[in-house]
């Protein structure tokens, strides 16, 4: 029979990425910060770590921070965002030691969340992220020949190693863990969540 | 700060598109055969269709080279390049005579892997298929969900295919496959004919 066939995605879960180019001008710095931080914040209730360290969360909102100045500068600079939405970000750093680990977890309260990473030896945990609809699709998954499966990322679970200078949002919703940090060196990067509000709802009087 | 950004689509929901070429030359015999089904079953199956008529379900696995219809889906599913040759589908299939005024409301296929339709007769405003983006039941993460695709721009969302619903209008001649936890409806046949068509389920084994 003579018949073409092809395929379309709909309704994916995007990842956005930001590669900070000259990142090794702050990193530096943000490294020192983040050990001041520690230093001065150092008994945080653990959340999803095992093992490693979680500041307090605070708002972003400082410009003179160089923290807070670095990731105000790359999330409003998100091109796939409206104008005219209002984002409010609450960040924390993280230090994950050697064997030090993020379980599974989502982000619930907020709309997107992030990670930038600032110093990230070899093999100290990629981050995970499972499909929203792992049970529904896994036989479907299963039944895909690996080209199909690799040109579509259509997996159960996708994974990006941390790079160095670079930061992903994703939807807060995505179940994600990061794996155990199997080097001899501390990873440090800096997480975040944004609340999105449309700033041309009219609220009722 | 030098800032490069690219957008990674994962998890998506495949759908698989097979058009048939020179469809006219067996169009009429596939509807003469719809028809003839629906005089011999005129009392079909009781189902969601609202005013349209469906044959009840029959099976692929007898193959039957003399059924023009078996025929016909057999030959098409044989190209269904993107399953692993070690996997085994299960097939059946229905008929459906949608005539006008009629539409079928929203619906998943339940205990199988994968859903499809071959348009056989598609009058214009004859009903597209409307796929909804994959629901959640939490209520507090299903408008985190909504507020994250309202959030990006009409651009990222028509080039990512990002939305809370995507809509296929019927074409004559093409299946479409896709995943069977799908949420879909199809609109009202607002044309003067009949539209007809062949859904069928798939499991994989």
């Amino acid at each position: 029979m003579d018949l073409s066939y092809n395929t379309g995605n709909i309704f994916p879960v995007p990842i956005h990425v930001f590669d900070i180019k000259d990142f090794k001008l702050y990193q530096k710095d943000l490294i020192d910060y983040a050990y001041t931080l520690k230093s001065k914040d150092a008994d945080t209730p653990n959340r999803s770590n095992v093992g490693g360290w979680q500041s307090s969360t605070f708002h972003l909102n400082d410009k003179s921070d160089k923290l807070h100045s670095l990731l105000m500068d790359c999330i409003t600079s998100l091109p796939s965002l409206k104008k005219d939405i209002s984002i409010y970000i609450r960040a924390w750093v993280n230090i994950n030691g050697p064997g030090s680990l993020n379980v599974q977890h989502s982000h619930p309260g907020c709309d997107l969340s992030g990670v930038l990473w600032i110093k990230v030896p070899k093999e100290c945990g990629n981050i995970v992220f499972y499909s929203p609809s792992l049970f529904e699709t896994f036989q479907e998954i299963e039944s895909y020949t690996q080209d199909f499966k690799e040109t579509n990322n259509y997996h159960h679970n996708y994974w990006f190693p941390p790079i160095e200078g670079r930061m992903i949002i994703f939807p807060a919703h995505l179940q994600h863990e990061v794996k155990k940090n199997l080097s001899n060196e501390d990873r440090i990067s800096a997480s975040f969540n944004i609340k999105l509000e449309n700033k041309k709802i009219v609220w009722l009087e | 700060m030098d800032l490069s950004y690219k957008n990674i689509n994962l998890f998506p929901v495949p759908i698989h598109q097979f058009d048939v070429n020179e469809f006219s030359e067996i169009k009429d015999k596939l509807i003469d055969y719809v028809y003839d089904c629906k005089k011999n079953h005129p009392e079909g199956s009781s189902t969601s269709y609202r005013g349209g008529w469906q044959s009840i379900t029959f099976s692929f696995n007898d193959k039957d080279e003399k059924n023009i219809l078996q025929s016909f889906l057999t030959n098409c599913l044989a190209e269904f390049s993107s399953i692993k040759k070690s996997v085994n589908l299960s097939v059946r299939a229905w008929v459906n005579i949608s005539k006008p005024g009629s539409y079928l409301a929203k619906h998943h296929h339940p205990d199988c892997n994968l859903a499809g339709v071959l348009w056989i007769k598609a009058p214009q405003n004859s009903g597209d298929i409307v796929f909804d983006s994959p629901k959640t039941f939490d209520p507090f993460l299903q408008l985190a969900k909504n507020r994250e695709i309202d959030s990006y721009t009409d651009d990222f969302k028509d080039k990512s295919n990002i939305h809370l619903d995507y809509y296929f209008p019927p074409t004559e001649g093409r299946i479409l496959i896709f995943p069977s936890h799908l949420d879909h409806q199809v609109r009202e046949n607002k044309s003067n004919e009949d539209r007809i068509s062949v859904s069928f389920n798939i499991k994989i084994d």
